[in-house]
């Protein structure tokens, strides 16, 4: 993502022992800096605090890692990582919103506005993390059919293409893209219910 | 009907959804689906339920604005474009006058639609006033409602209607005051070079020369405007039929280059195949940004396919930062090799690396080309750069010993060995010819090809569990050998020491981090050169990077090294290597610091600090993170470690290391073994010990500040202690307790 993610991570794999905690912060590094960056653009955040709030979650994460690997109950990485990155991004999202206020008066009322309680910045987390590892397991399943497979379901699902439509420009019977589209559909939803599961 | 319900049957369809039926069976199926409204209704739900079917929708509705273009090979995280349909492009227009026509905007009739990309939709129109076709770029809705987009977009107009240039598609035409803004611009009759690549793969030497002299002829107009294209790849140029003519097209994102303010950070308007490691890496660019990108569109068109490639932006985008494209003689191998050190100046990481303009880059092209058209009038043109060779003609090694290990020693030794013995390469600021042909350059990292035969029993067949293999190699290889090197033939030794860094991870065999040393005994030819070698095994790449040691006490410090950095493709089993040639700052006199200037001198992918009392040499290297200096210790950082320049203090035993902001730093000791963190005030080292005092948080060590120590041989290390704690656990380990330096001695830093 960019070089600051790097190295909160090149020094959290020296502290991690377990190669499958590193994948473990990997993939959640991949799925939940964009989840706080959007929720911090969606909350009125100049891009460059968003990004530096992306940071600092992560920075924070990193920082705790000690902790918790010294933990004899520590349970799983990835159900620590999200609960450590929430609080923190909930914090930072919260303090900075308070700092914005403070450093710019003349936007005042706009950041007002767009401030939200700790808990609503919870929620709007959670949300957008759930839309997120919908879109992580999209992009797993979709380099993983066939092209036609993947445009059956793109099409007709998000384009609002009708079946008929999507068969005449794929060059196949509408039998197919009942199925083809459901296929992808049923293999996404197994990979966030595997991935929910993990947690 | 009656018969179609009777064969509504929900465990067949499902069998269906799994791919389970045999094909006369899913024919049945898909004949009944096709006709029973409730079975195909059925197959939606047995897939997901309807809120998993909207929760689906609602994550993919809001995507923030997109990398997108025509080209189907890229996809993102999540983050796949719109694809534009006619339907939805029909609504943002008014009916047609004609009904072959698509629709109408103003005097314009809608032909066709002939591209869709992140900003919008491109048709191919007629103008009626003036009889002529036209292509009209037109702003999508989404953005058209945007407030930030649309002056984006019209500055976008501005912008390239001021460029006129042969190569550069020209504007006719700005609309942005309608709901929907939209530009006129000249149709060109033809394909894209990413058609042109699709369609025929890798094109011709003479065509490679011809398109990218023509685009860089047109960058450099724009450039003269203090215009950056920014997006620069094979799908923004077009190739006009039947004439030999590329033009750019697309400065969809061009702005004034001091224009800083509307494109957010982290927002990478660019397709991230062809973004310069700047704008990958969010920083800002300028025209030699364009001229990375041009290499790597050069580099699409000799090979067939772009250089940076991974299964979404992100990755690629770490690519770009991080690794070396294949080369591209390994692609194609009729590329001659000159062209390959041009592209491979053009995708220089570092900006100062290129060409510096884009109209030296046309001249030298255009010379190129005359060159390959006319042979024997035209020779090879002078680069204007130092160009490098880093395998010498010929270099052989006979081992005495029958160690397993040897030939992979002689992999590495080579390069080390061609580093002391070529300075005649390394006149900085020369002028020399573009090498012509050399030796294969690539070296196939696999057990057959570092042993020259299969692995002994007990080690893995895998490569990526090599590492282990190194690991169990651990300890002390000698070399012995012959080289030659311009005619003379050398007698060399080398000693190796396989340190297996990182000991105590690699022991567990959990972390694929290693590190090799290689160092010739003083009294040998020239200079003692270390190298040191760390594999970072990632998911798909294995980083190699051979770094010479540059000083070693006593003996001159050359002004110039080289520095080899390879990556590793474990799809084609090659490792790439690519030279970096960068200079001592302040090897020439022996002041006691070096200068501002000194250590702000950056070169290839490095930053140098140098102490020059004749021991301490600090090099950063910018993607792997390494700092290396001579003597006792090797320090490696966290990887942000590009812009801030480390300080470094002299310890009895060690050296600390100071960085701006949140780096981490780890020491090292000779051993390649472990690490100390951030904060701590006071170091030492010895041979198999690190300790000082932690002021704050140490990874693996502690959180409690207190006096620490760190065997390397055993891999323990201690909690934050007491100092009467911590003298009597060094007794207890029969060490001398070291002097340790407080702060008011190396003096306060940050």
């Amino acid at each position: 993502m960019n070089k600051d993610h790097t190295a909160t991570r090149v020094s959290l794999i020296l502290r991690l022992k377990n190669v499958d905690d590193v994948a473990a912060w990997d993939e959640f590094a991949a799925i939940y800096g964009p989840v706080v960056y959007r929720v911090a653009i969606g909350r009125g955040f100049q891009p460059a605090d968003a990004e530096n709030i992306v940071q600092e979650v992560f920075l924070a994460v990193a920082n705790s890692i000690s902790s918790w690997l010294e933990r004899d109950d520590r349970g799983r990485f990835r159900a620590w990582l999200l609960r450590i990155a929430r609080n923190a991004a909930v914090d930072m999202l919260t303090q900075r919103a308070t700092r914005a206020l403070g450093r710019d008066g003349s936007d005042a009322e706009a950041v007002l506005a767009s401030m939200l309680a700790p808990s609503e910045f919870s929620s709007a987390l959670d949300l957008e993390y759930e839309r997120m590892v919908f879109r992580w397991a999209a992009a797993q399943v979709r380099e993983s059919v066939e092209a036609h497979t993947w445009d059956a379901f793109w099409l007709t699902s998000m384009e609002g293409v009708t079946i008929e439509v999507a068969a005449e420009r794929l060059k196949t019977r509408t039998g197919n893209i009942y199925f083809a589209r459901s296929r992808v559909m049923s293999r996404i939803k197994q990979l966030v219910e595997q991935y929910e599961a993990e947690r | 009907m009656i018969e179609n319900r009777l064969r509504c049957n929900d465990a067949l369809l499902q069998a269906m959804l799994c791919e389970e039926l045999p094909t006369d069976a899913s024919n049945d199926v898909l004949d009944h689906v096709e006709s029973c409204q409730h079975c195909q209704q059925r197959v939606t739900e047995l897939a997901a339920s309807a809120a998993d079917w909207k929760r689906m929708a609602d994550a993919m509705s809001d995507l923030p604005e997109q990398h997108s273009d025509l080209s189907p090979s890229f996809s993102g995280l999540g983050q796949r474009p719109i694809h534009w349909t006619e339907a939805m492009a029909r609504q943002l227009l008014s009916a047609p006058t004609h009904p072959e026509m698509l629709g109408r905007l103003g005097r314009y009739e809608i032909e066709r639609l002939i591209g869709s990309g992140g900003m919008g939709v491109v048709f191919k129109a007629h103008d009626s006033e003036l009889n002529r076709p036209v292509a009209i770029k037109l702003l999508a809705p989404y953005l058209a409602s945007s407030g930030p987009a649309r002056r984006r977009f019209s500055r976008e107009a501005r912008a390239a209607a001021a460029v006129v240039h042969q190569h550069v598609v020209p504007i006719h035409n700005v609309e942005t005051e309608r709901d929907a803004p939209f530009i006129v611009m000249q149709f060109v009759s033809g394909e894209s070079l990413q058609d042109r690549i699709d369609r025929q793969g890798p094109l011709e030497l003479c065509e490679i020369l011809r398109i990218g002299m023509q685009v860089a002829d047109g960058l450099s107009a724009a450039h003269q405007q203090g215009l950056v294209h920014r997006d620069i790849k094979p799908s923004n140029i077009l190739l006009e039929e039947e004439v030999d003519r590329a033009l750019i097209s697309d400065f969809g994102l061009a702005r004034a280059a001091d224009d800083a303010t509307l494109t957010r950070p982290g927002f990478h308007p660019g397709t991230p195949q062809y973004m310069s490691p700047e704008q990958a890496a969010g920083l800002s660019v300028d025209a030699r940004s364009d001229l990375f990108s041009l290499g790597s569109t050069l580099y699409t068109m000799c090979t067939g396919r772009p250089p940076f490639r991974a299964e979404n932006s992100l990755s690629v985008m770490r690519r770009i930062v991080d690794s070396e494209p294949v080369p591209v003689r390994d692609i194609s191998p009729q590329i001659p090799a000159w062209l390959c050190t041009i592209v491979g100046k053009l995708m220089s990481k570092e900006k100062s690396e290129r060409p510096q303009s884009a109209a030296e880059l046309r001249d030298l092209l255009a010379a190129c080309l005359s060159h390959v058209q006319q042979p024997a009038i035209s020779p090879l043109p002078v680069v204007p750069w130092n160009s490098i060779d880093p395998f010498p003609k010929k270099i052989f090694l006979i081992s005495k010993g029958s160690i397993d290990v040897i030939s992979l020693i002689s992999v590495f030794a080579t390069f080390g060995l061609f580093l002391m013995l070529n300075p005649q390469d390394e006149q900085s600021g020369s002028k020399s010819t573009i090498v012509e042909e050399h030796e294969h350059n690539t070296v196939g990292l696999t057990w057959k090809s570092l042993l020259g035969k299969e692995p002994p029993s007990g080690y893995p067949a895998d490569l990526p569990l090599l590492i282990q293999g190194l690991n169990n190699s651990r300890g002390e290889w000698l070399f012995a050998g012959k080289m030659l090197s311009d005619g003379n033939e050398v007698e060399c030794e080398a000693k190796m020491q396989i340190n297996g860094g990182f000991l105590n991870r690699v022991q567990q065999g959990k972390f694929p981090q290693w590190q090799i040393s290689v160092a010739w005994p003083r009294e040998k030819p020239t200079n003692t050169l270390v190298l040191n070698v760390m594999v970072l095994p990632e998911p798909e790449t294995i980083k190699l990077m051979l770094i010479p040691q540059l000083a070693v006490e006593g003996n001159p410090v050359p002004s110039e090294h080289k520095m080899y950095g390879g990556s590793w493709d474990a799809e084609k089993s090659t490792v790439t290597w690519t030279p970096q040639s960068f200079r001592l700052p302040g090897t020439d006199n022996s002041s006691e610091t070096a200068s501002d200037d000194a250590s702000k001198e950056t070169n290839g992918a490095f930053r140098l600090v140098v102490k020059s009392d004749g021991e301490l040499h600090l090099v950063g290297y910018q993607q792997g993170s390494f700092i290396h200096f001579s003597g006792q210790s090797v320090a490696r950082v966290g990887e942000q470690y590009v812009e801030e320049q480390p300080a470094l203090e002299k310890l009895p035993n060690g050296y600390k290391v100071f960085f701006a902001g949140r780096t981490e730093v780890y020491v090292v000791t000779s051993n390649g073994d472990v690490v100390i963190g951030p904060r701590v005030e006071t170091i030492g080292c010895s041979d198999n010990m690190i300790y000082g005092k932690i002021i704050e948080y140490v990874p693996g060590h502690s959180d409690t500040p207190g006096y620490f120590w760190f065997d390397s041989t055993s891999g323990e290390t201690s909690k934050g202690l007491e100092l009467t704690k911590w003298r009597d656990d060094l007794k207890a380990k029969g060490i001398e307790e070291p002097r340790l330096v407080g702060p008011e001695e190396v003096g306060e830093q940050y």
